[in-house]
């Protein structure tokens, strides 16, 4: 007797209802609806299993409440001081106007706040933060101070399949994985079978300080932009995202009245317009410079 | 030229083709066939969105087994179901048909097979579901799962192992792992 023959075979007499299907995704297709869990259709815990643990950890909190305080001879909140205050700690704000570091305290209109839990002691939870395009899609990851921008879409497999921590946004887990010195980290969404690769962003582009470079932006009939940056030139993605506050130490330059600032990395770089607190992406050509001034000999628009 | 969900098929098709092989996996993993639909309904959403052009069909079909165990994995742990009575054999042993033309002693044996792996620890039974079911690779399943490969033989041959027990010798389980 084979165990996979018997084993397909059973299976196979297993059919799902193929066409309720088919009906269920079109209608979640049209609606763009959520997961309609049919909770009638599903056997539910008898109510003292859903009571019981919920009994058990409320009773772990009032023990841990009670006791944990006299262990460590601690003060215990004395909720009933006649503020009604308590003994609770300041609530203190985080003050990044000081940031020196390329002066990345943007903080996009489309910021998601994360909860994380982390597999290695090195990284705190609650640190990062996804910030997201206008369409939803992750541009960049913020840890700490330091920004890092999505640069790549890479095949889950293909990476470490370590990971250090695990970020929850609306919802969603993702796995965190850190490659070797942290210049890249890739986020991995747990359903999904790709990786996004983020790199860290830096005002120095192929180890040039973006502050001192001289920078071009190039257009073409409104249609098409270009940034020339030394010899290396980038154009637009199409990717776009909005800003409350702007950075302030990168380079600077301006068009037509305008002024802009820049970072990146050696593969993207970022154009903030300072005036629409709108920013862009550009990411690197694999063109020859000469072509960039082949477009500029054309006296297709160059503004500088 | 590579196949394309919007452009070379209708997304129907497609589905139909390949619902039985998901919902499979989604029910082996979770052992409760209206979860099974649920996870089938959102691999097929994420298939429409993803949008892939695929090499071939049986690159298709890989995507598709992934995105499945994934969903899957995904939905096991979920506080929804973790509050809920987990994986019950009996669940999918009520979905057993039997085949007009099996003995009963055929229809015997393939409820054993089905009670049996249902036993095994859940990291087992997508390996098991795989190799055994899907005809994957080890190389293939440790793809998919993540794992390394020698994680993935280990878990095969520990689930080999516990289903020798469970249906006390009487199945082959075919030759080295």
């Amino acid at each position: 007797m084979s165990f996979k023959n018997d084993y397909k075979s059973a299976l196979r007499s297993v059919s799902p209802d193929t066409e309720k299907i088919i009906a269920e995704v079109h209608e979640r297709l049209s609606e763009n609806a959520p997961l309609k869990i049919r909770t009638e259709e599903k056997k539910k815990r008898p109510l003292w299993q859903i009571i019981a643990p919920l009994a058990g950890a409320a009773a772990c909190i009032a023990l841990c409440i009670i006791f944990i305080p006299k262990l460590f001879d601690l003060p215990v909140n004395n909720a009933g001081d006649k503020n009604g205050a308590g003994n609770a700690p300041e609530h203190v704000e985080a003050n990044n106007s000081d940031n020196l570091n390329g002066g990345f305290d943007i903080v996009p209109e489309n910021s998601s706040h994360v909860t994380s839990e982390s597999s290695n002691s090195s990284w705190q939870p609650a640190e990062f933060e996804i910030v997201r395009g206008d369409n939803g899609d992750m541009l960049e990851l913020v840890k700490d101070e330091t920004r890092y921008f999505r640069t790549d879409k890479v095949r889950a497999y293909e990476i470490s399949e370590k990971y250090d921590s695990v970020l929850y946004v609306d919802g969603k887990s993702y796995y965190v994985i850190l490659e070797g010195s942290e210049d890249i980290i890739y986020l991995v969404e747990d359903t999904s079978a790709w990786a996004y690769a983020f790199e860290k962003m830096s005002v120095y582009v192929n180890g040039k300080d973006l502050s001192n470079i001289d920078i071009m932006l190039i257009t073409n009939d409104n249609k098409e932009t270009r940034v020339v940056l030394g010899e290396d030139s980038y154009i637009k993605t199409g990717e776009s995202f909005y800003l409350k506050t702007l950075p302030d130490s990168a380079a600077r330059f301006s068009s037509d009245g305008i002024k802009y600032l820049i970072c990146g990395n050696g593969h993207r770089v970022m154009v903030v317009d300072t005036d629409t607190y709108s920013a862009q992406y550009y990411t690197k050509e694999n063109k020859e410079v000469l072509q960039s001034e082949v477009i500029i000999n054309e006296s297709i628009t160059v503004t500088h | 030229m590579g196949l394309s969900l919007k452009t070379s098929e209708s997304f129907d098709e497609a589905m139909r083709l390949y619902i039985p092989m998901v919902y499979a996996i989604a029910l082996e993993r979770l052992g409760n066939a209206a979860d099974a639909e649920d996870v089938t309904q959102e691999v097929f959403i994420r298939y429409y969105n993803a949008d892939k052009t695929f090499e071939s069909e049986e690159h298709r079909r890989f995507f598709l087994i992934r995105v499945a165990v994934n969903c899957s994995n995904s939905f096991a742990k979920s506080s929804w179901h973790r509050h809920r009575s987990l994986c019950d054999p009996d669940d999918i042993l009520g979905l057993l048909g039997e085949n007009a033309n099996d003995t009963a002693e055929e229809n015997e044996r393939k409820r054993a097979v089905i009670e049996a792996v249902m036993k095994l620890p859940e990291k087992y039974r997508t390996a098991v579901h795989l190799f055994y079911f899907e005809d994957l690779s080890i190389a293939q399943i440790a793809e998919i799962t993540g794992e390394k490969e020698s994680t993935v033989k280990s878990h095969l041959l520990r689930a080999r192992e516990k289903l020798k027990k469970l249906l006390k010798d009487e199945f082959d389980l075919g030759g080295k792992v």
